[in-house]
């Protein structure tokens, strides 16, 4: 395959593999190069076939198994096709391996019956005869050991499930290229159907190898490989998960049907027939459930299709058991089964479909907990979780706790927790972990309605509604009795914690409004001001100038001017008034312009570094400000500073500011300073406020304050 | 030379049209907010608007960007921004622009009239205008190994007054000094912070301000 295309690193599990839509020609091309390819390959087998059908079954032991297979190998490679040209990176490799395996097969068959047709039907004149005779003997080795080993150590993402299995990854290639030689170079005649050729590219030495040493190498390749995909489905989560599942699952049933079939040849014709045929249609599976895996895996629910196979299964068994049991020991009984056939046949059926009902019942029980996992007991769950609440109180600790206890408790794909706050329903927390913010209004009659949730409990807390546990089940799935009681007995439990919560939450809002607000009053204060006393103190002197220009000079000018002054030095004082309640330059030219403008009105010399230049909420660019006003006026008012170093730094969605004197140190907090009220104006925007000041060693500032891009 | 006036109060307007047209000037319009004042200089030309920083809709620096656009637009207008306090940041964004007759004044300044028709004058001319307090503040801020230490207090002088916008001949003027004077004592401070010499009296301006915002390796802009 000589397509060329970029070698580009994708961090594989942020993209699950899909299908790829961007539009490309050469892709168009290649699918019909290589489809037409496949097409060619069984159309030839087909005529080849037919022309060697007096030679009997060739490649297996029946007819059928003729006709099925080369549709097997070809559902391989035209599978392997698709997925290799669209399924975007991860999935080439797997295609590729899916393509070259089953291309391999669909030639063996084609070499097989060209041989059979020069060698054994007696077209001795048909060219290159023995070569194909020589190819059908080492193909098969290319098919199932690729097929067998890399398929299964690569699968889904084209990658090994870790570095640590690079070694066996290189073992594995080995001992299939190891089969490869020693079947391919074995001098004398060819080993099974056309042993009346010899080997045209017999090497001795390698003849002398023994390729019973290279069976050995590949069962240890496969037994390691067949591995890997269980190591992946115990560590992975989310859509590779479902991927892993469905080439599992698929795997399973070849497995399965492959002993089904061993043992149902052994029991006579009917059987063998039944069973020859259903290996390669099974064979099928690996391929469909590939392609389901990596295109359409969000489409259907692996889960169920294994749950009910698994139900299905069983109860195929069970009713066959059940059934012939009946037979034979009520026939046994009567002694005379032959002649009461029919009336037996009702009975056992009747017995078999009594017992039906609750067996099928319990199988699915059995089949969910294989395939969802082990569930704990309500008991288990309320004790946990009253532990939980014991150790760990934070807000931000318990809701997680409480939703990951009730998903364990009840199975569910999905837990909520829900709060109540401004007469609506807030999600505080999802199982799994969904950082969006929902909200949704309150139900009618005090029951909360919660968008998609299977069951919801509402949470009251001395008769109010203050939240609800909501929970989503699998498709197909309902709570039991005892799981809705669960829900409802946390329901009950957590009434005082989500509560409290609430209270919390609301004081924090509450808090930030306070904060907000302050600073609104202080900008409309500076406002009117601005706009009121200072505009009207200008205007007051330039008329009083213009009074006095009228005049010449006079002792009323000179009052005028003096009243001019005094108006003029009003306005100074204002000014510094006006600046001192609320710092016009933050909003005005943020906070680079306004932290410049402290430190060049600074009595001790002050640098300011790294500010962020993207503008900040207004409430979190006014705090900073003060708190670096606050630390400059410390810094020379107390602390004898010579030096006062301002740092702003922004990451990960937080600001973090620092202002460093080198002055004597020992400053508190405590002690009715500024400094208190800083502190309570970091918390109330969810922040971290620090005073470091050992006596003699500076003075530091930290805060440290969660903020969105505004 | 025709003046238009932008502020948002009728009766600081109203004053200082008086003031002004009593001095000699014509002022053409007088509007309330950044929209009819671009409108305003685009049909009567003016060779001067003055302009409060703060203006509706939102009181904040629309006054400041209007002067951006008035400066792109039409170059041939001086501006002066009022302020009722000046800051350093919105000077140097002003001087940023192509310096060319601007000018960034405290709004108490223009009670004194003789000075702030003087200013109007010099950038009316093409000049700059910086405030005095300002220049104030750059001049004292406090700087750890500050190169200003190195001036004798009359060089100060003189680089203040620079940095006001004044021309050697006013500096002269102010400090009772030859132009010849002046001259020496500018070239003695170009050599002493560093500074190449430069061609014009608003260039003049914007180097010494950028120089004293960013003497010694500070971050600022």
């Amino acid at each position: 395959m000589g397509r060329a295309e970029p070698e580009v690193a994708v961090p594989v599990a942020s993209r699950p593999a899909a299908i790829d839509h961007r539009p490309g020609r050469a892709r168009g091309a290649l699918v019909v190069w290589l489809g037409s390819l496949l097409a060619a390959v069984l159309l030839a087998t087909v005529a080849l076939r037919a022309l060697t059908w007096p030679v009997g079954p060739l490649l297996f032991d029946t007819q059928v198994e003729e006709a099925t297979s080369p549709i097997a190998f070809l559902a391989w490679s035209a599978v392997g096709l698709v997925v290799f040209v669209f399924s975007r990176r991860p999935g080439n490799r797997i295609g590729l391996i899916l393509l070259i395996a089953g291309l391999a097969g669909q030639v063996w068959v084609l070499t097989a019956y060209y041989a059979a047709l020069g060698l054994v039907a007696g077209r001795t004149w048909l060219p290159g005869t023995g070569q194909a005779a020589w190819a059908y003997t080492w193909l098969p080795t290319v098919s199932f050991g690729l097929a067998f080993t890399f398929l299964f150590l690569l699968f889904p993402d084209g990658r090994l499930p870790s570095p640590r299995w690079r070694p066996f990854a290189w073992f594995a290639g080995a001992a299939v290229t190891f089969l490869l030689l020693t079947w391919a170079t074995a001098p004398g005649p060819l080993s099974g159907d056309f042993d009346m050729v010899d080997n045209p590219a017999g090497v001795e030495i390698v003849g002398r190898l023994d390729s019973g040493a290279g069976w050995v190498l590949l069962l240890l390749a496969i037994l390691g490989s067949v591995g890997a995909p269980f190591v992946r489905l115990r560590r992975s989560s989310g859509v590779p998960r479902q991927q892993l599942k469905w080439f599992t699952y698929a795997g399973v049933v070849v497995a399965v049907t492959w002993v089904a079939v061993t043992a149902g040849s052994a029991a006579g014709p009917p059987f063998t027939t039944i069973a020859t045929l259903t290996y390669p249609i099974a064979v099928c599976a690996v391929p469909l459930a590939v392609s389901v895996a990596i295109f359409k895996h969000s489409l259907y629910d692996i889960d169920m299709v294994i749950s009910r196979t698994i139900v299905v299964g069983a109860l195929a068994v069970l009713v066959t058991g059940g059934y012939v049991a009946v037979v034979a020991v009520v026939g046994t009984a009567i002694g005379r089964a032959g002649e009461t056939g029919l009336g037996l046949s009702v009975l056992a059926t009747a017995l078999v479909a009594v017992a039906f009902q609750p067996v099928r019942t319990r199988v699915q029980r059995l089949a969910n907990r294989l395939v969802y996992g082990e569930r704990a007991t309500p008991y288990e769950v309320l004790t946990v979780l009253a532990r939980r609440m014991g150790d760990a109180y934070a807000a931000e600790d318990l809701l997680p706790h409480l939703a990951t206890t009730l998903a364990e408790g009840t199975g569910a794909a999905r837990v909520e927790v829900w709060l109540v706050a401004d007469r609506q329903l807030h999600r505080a927390t999802c199982w799994p972990p969904d950082p969006e913010r929902l909200a949704a209004p309150l139900g009618d009659g005090g029951m909360p309605a919660v968008p998609g949730a299977s069951e919801v409990a509402a949470v009251r807390h001395q008769g109010a509604l203050v939240g609800a546990l909501a929970v989503t089940l699998l498709p197909g799935q309902a709570l039991r009795r005892v799981e809705r009681r669960l829900l409802d007995d946390l329901a009950a439990q957590v009434g005082v914690a989500l509560d409290n919560l609430r209270l919390i939450e609301e004081l924090k809002a509450s808090r930030l409004r306070i904060v907000a607000a302050q600073d609104e009053e202080r900008r409309r204060i500076e406002r009117d001001i601005h706009d009121g006393v200072q505009q009207r103190l200008v205007s007051l002197s330039l008329a009083l100038r213009m009074a006095a220009a009228g005049q010449g000079s006079t002792p009323e000018t000179a009052v005028l001017d003096a009243a001019a002054a005094e108006a003029r030095a009003a306005l100074v004082e204002l000014r510094r008034l006006a600046h001192g309640i609320h710092p016009a330059i933050v909003s005005e030219g943020g906070l680079v312009a306004a932290l410049e403008s402290l430190a060049e009105r600074s009595p001790v010399p002050a640098e300011v570094m790294g500010v962020p230049l993207e503008r900040l909420p207004a409430s979190v660019e006014v705090s900073i400000y003060y708190l670096v006003a606050e630390a400059l006026a410390n810094a020379a008012k107390h602390a004898q500073a010579t030096a006062v170093a301002i740092k702003v730094e922004r990451s990960d969605g937080r600001v973090r500011v620092a202002v460093a004197d080198d002055g004597i140190g020992g400053a508190a907090p405590g002690g009715g300073s500024g400094l208190t009220g800083l502190a309570d104006r970091v918390a109330a925007l969810d922040g971290v406020f620090e005073v470091d000041s050992p006596p003699g060693r500076g003075t530091r500032l930290t805060a440290e304050i969660p903020c969105a891009l505004s | 030379m025709r003046v238009v006036i932008a502020d948002d109060s009728m009766l600081f307007r109203e004053g200082l049209a008086g003031l002004l047209e009593a001095r000699g000037l014509t002022v053409v319009a007088q509007v309330g907010d950044a929209d009819q004042l671009i409108q305003a200089v685009g049909t009567l030309r003016p060779d001067l608007v003055l302009v409060d920083i703060r203006m509706p809709p939102t009181h904040t620096n629309e006054g400041l960007i209007a002067a951006a656009q008035l400066r792109s637009r039409h170059p041939y207008a001086g501006v002066i921004v009022l302020s009722h306090h000046v800051e350093t940041a919105h000077a140097a964004q002003l001087l940023a622009d192509p310096p060319r007759g601007v000018g960034y004044l405290l709004k108490d300044r223009v009670t004194d009239l003789d000075e702030f028709v003087d200013a109007i004058r010099r950038v009316g001319a093409g000049g700059s205008v910086i405030d005095p307090d300002i220049v104030a503040r750059l001049l004292n801020r406090m700087r750890a190994d500050d190169p200003l230490a190195a001036l004798t207090p009359r060089e100060r002088q003189v680089l203040g007054l620079m940095a006001e916008g004044r021309s050697n001949r006013a500096i002269g003027g102010l400090l009772f000094l030859t132009a010849k004077t002046v001259e020496t004592h500018v070239a003695r401070i170009f050599t002493k912070l560093g500074l190449p010499p430069a061609p014009s009296d608003h260039r003049r301006v914007l180097a010494v301000i950028t120089y004293l915002r960013t003497r010694d390796g500070s971050t600022a802009q």
